[in-house]
């Protein structure tokens, strides 16, 4: 499975795993990982530990799932992402939007 | 073997058969059958005259007996098939060879059902029937095949017309002689942007973009951006101003996953400065002639992606140089990949920009490096590098067609007085506003350029050494310009009093007409603070605007600046272009 999601004991917090090629073929997948999770989390984490690379569409879903977040600023973050991802996110300046840790 | 009364089923479809025997009671029992069933039927002796047959009556369901003179039913089975082959056609072979030998024969021939003497009606109706419907599946299959080619065709036609519409909006611009562009699109349409301008203070912008996906997806933002660069620059707009109504537009119009990563470069030849704003693209990399490089990095979220009120339109100054040269490129260019999957990488570009002998030549170095990097392989995304050169010596170029249009109007008695107070002096820039009235009240586009140069003139000098009060001596030392930028952009952010006010006031003379532009601002007042030496970049300037009036004054702090514009009729109006 490309996208995996994990939800904390109680719920507050919704962990996406996105492994391999982030890029717009998981447009679908992304979005059901959030949408639709009741009760609904007060944050989110998106894991990139194990994504290879990630394009401007991935940029885009990231940006999707902020706004239907529509929570606080850095209600979402971006974790664990490889130098060569975080290279990405740098250059579109996204830790303006996002916790990148 | 007597005909037992046919079995009253449902009609079958299969309407026209062909049924091929030699012995004439065989064909006459298997017609009677089929006719039962509300067939047409059709009948041959040999293969010879069932192949004939079928030619010319295209029945769509054939029964053929396995031996027969002339040809038999394996022949003539393959035959039908060939003749068939763009539109299915059961063929059921009918015979009382039971044997192994005739069961391989039939399938080779490619016979759809094999049937066993004696028939009995019920299993020919059966066989026929569940034939007929693989016929209709077959049939099905075949139209909406040529539905899908038709309209895959069709969009295919609006797809190209969609394009070359999106092209000809898009690239309007006149081509600049000192920017070189290398565009190589992924597909079929290169989704990166890239244009100039001229301002009509001859100012030159460029703006490189990269839309989220490519195709026609990245042209329907092509289009708005065009709109957007083209009308605001023309009018006399700054950077700031053109990312953020870029940024507005962006944002109210296209969804929030897509967006657009910019760079946007202003270079003032004359006076030695580039201003920029890069949101989302690799850095820019100005090179000097010695070869050192300044990156101009990605401060700022893309285009489109913050709400207008969040949006940050703040700007970096350089000083630059005849002779240097900004590169500027969409990060297709440094994620290309080899046959190794290297990626071509920015070191690997830099180093090229540092090394390469003969600064002219940079740009055919790192089109040809490019290229073999990229080889043979697929290109991932679309290639944008572009090379601008500064030269002091340049010109603009304004489309001849904008000169004929600027033919001034009947000339008139007017005036006009605009003050921007406090917070207005921040977000409000007069000049385009002001120009736009010229215009408009007085049809002076002809005389765009010059006016645009004079009124900043003043303008910039109210603002900027009476209001904002910063020190002109500053700008005169590479080290002391970053200062003075700095400084500005910090007293500008802050500014929330003062005020300038612009007056204009237009009379006819015999021969045309006569403007006067008188500023004054709320700047301490003493002395006279007109910064002359001919090296300064403002003195430039300075000088520029004097040119092009009859008179031209520059005043001490709080005191009021005053130019006085003439313009004469020409029997030609174009002759009055610049």
């Amino acid at each position: 499975m490309t996208i995996k999601t994990v939800s904390s004991a109680d719920g507050a917090v919704l962990t996406i795993y996105v492994a391999g090629v982030f890029d717009f073929k998981l447009h679908a997948a992304f979005r059901a990982a959030y949408e639709g999770v009741a009760p609904r989390p007060r944050r989110y984490v998106v894991d990139l530990s194990q994504t290879e690379y990630l394009d401007s569409a991935a940029l885009g879903m990231l940006l999707l799932l902020r706004k239907f977040a529509a929570c606080d600023d850095n209600c979402v973050s971006i974790s664990n992402a490889a130098p060569s991802v975080a290279k990405i996110l740098k250059i579109a300046n996204f830790q303006k939007l996002f916790k990148v840790a | 073997m007597v005909p037992t009364p046919p079995t009253r089923g449902p009609a079958v479809r299969a309407h026209k058969v062909l049924v091929a025997d030699d012995q004439a009671s065989v064909r006459g029992m298997l017609a009677a059958i089929l006719r039962g069933f509300g067939c047409e039927v059709l009948t041959a002796k040999d293969g010879a005259q069932a192949v004939q047959l079928f030619r010319e009556h295209r029945p769509n369901c054939v029964l053929l007996d396995a031996h027969m003179p002339v040809m038999d039913g394996f022949q003539a089975c393959a035959e039908i098939k060939a003749l068939s082959a763009d539109r299915f056609t059961p063929v059921l072979l009918v015979t009382s060879d039971r044997s192994a030998e005739a069961q391989v024969r039939g399938a080779q021939a490619g016979v759809d059902e094999q049937l066993v003497k004696p028939v009995t009606p019920e299993l020919l109706q059966a066989k026929v029937k569940a034939l007929d419907q693989i016929a209709n599946l077959h049939r099905q299959l075949a139209d909406q095949h040529e539905e899908l080619l038709a309209h895959r065709a069709s969009v295919q036609r609006e797809h190209e017309l969609a394009l070359a519409l999106i092209q000809h909006v898009i690239h309007r611009g006149v081509a600049c002689a000192n920017v070189r562009r290398l565009e190589t699109p992924a597909d079929d349409f290169h989704g990166d942007i890239v244009f100039t301008a001229w301002g009509p203070d001859a100012r030159q912008f460029v703006l490189v973009g990269d839309f989220t996906g490519h195709g026609l997806r990245a042209a329907l933002g092509a289009m708005p951006a065009a709109d957007v660069f083209y009308s605001m620059t023309r009018a006399g707009f700054g950077t700031s101003d053109l990312v953020r109504e870029l940024n507005k537009r962006f944002h109210s119009l296209l969804p929030p996953e897509m967006f657009l990563c910019a760079c946007l470069l202003e270079i003032d030849h004359r006076a030695g400065v580039l201003t920029a704003w890069n949101g989302g693209l690799p850095p820019a990399i100005v090179r000097d002639d010695r070869g050192v490089l300044q990156e101009i990095e990605s401060t700022h979220l893309p285009i489109g992606v913050l709400a207008p009120h969040e949006f940050d339109d703040s700007v970096v100054t350089l000083r630059v140089a005849s002779g240097d040269r900004i590169y500027a490129f969409s990060d297709g260019v440094i994620e290309q990949e080899n046959s190794s999957g290297e990626r071509f990488e920015l070191e690997r570009l830099k180093s090229m920009l540092s090394n390469i002998d003969g600064a002219d030549r940079i740009f055919d170095a790192l089109r040809s490096s490019l290229d073999a990097h990229q080889h043979e392989q697929a290109q991932g995304d679309d290639i944008t590098l572009i090379e601008v050169l500064v030269d002091s010596s340049l010109s603009p170029q304004f489309a001849t067609a904008d000169a004929g249009r600027g033919a001034a109007s009947e000339a008139l008695t007017w005036s006009l007085d605009l003050k921007l107070e406090g917070r207005a002096l921040r977000l409000v820039d007069p000049r385009p506003v002001l120009l736009r009235a010229l215009h408009e009240l007085q049809g002076l586009e002809a005389h765009r350029e010059p006016l645009h140069v004079v009124l900043s003139e003043l303008y910039g000098h109210a603002l900027d050494y009476g209001v904002l009060n910063c020190d002109p001596e500053l700008k005169r030392s590479p080290e002391g310009f970053a200062e003075y930028a700095a400084e500005h952009a910090r007293r500008h952010a802050l500014l929330d009093s003062g005020h300038v006010a612009i007056h204009l006031r237009h009379q006819p003379t015999p021969t045309g007409g006569l403007l006067e532009i008188a500023v004054d601002d709320s700047g301490p007042c003493f002395g006279v603070r007109d910064p002359r030496p001919a090296s300064d970049a403002r003195g430039r300037e300075s000088d520029l605007a004097r040119s092009y009036c009859e008179s031209f004054e520059l005043a001490g702090q709080g005191g009021e600046s005053r130019a006085v514009y003439e313009w004469r009729e020409h029997p030609n109006a174009s002759e009055d272009a610049a």
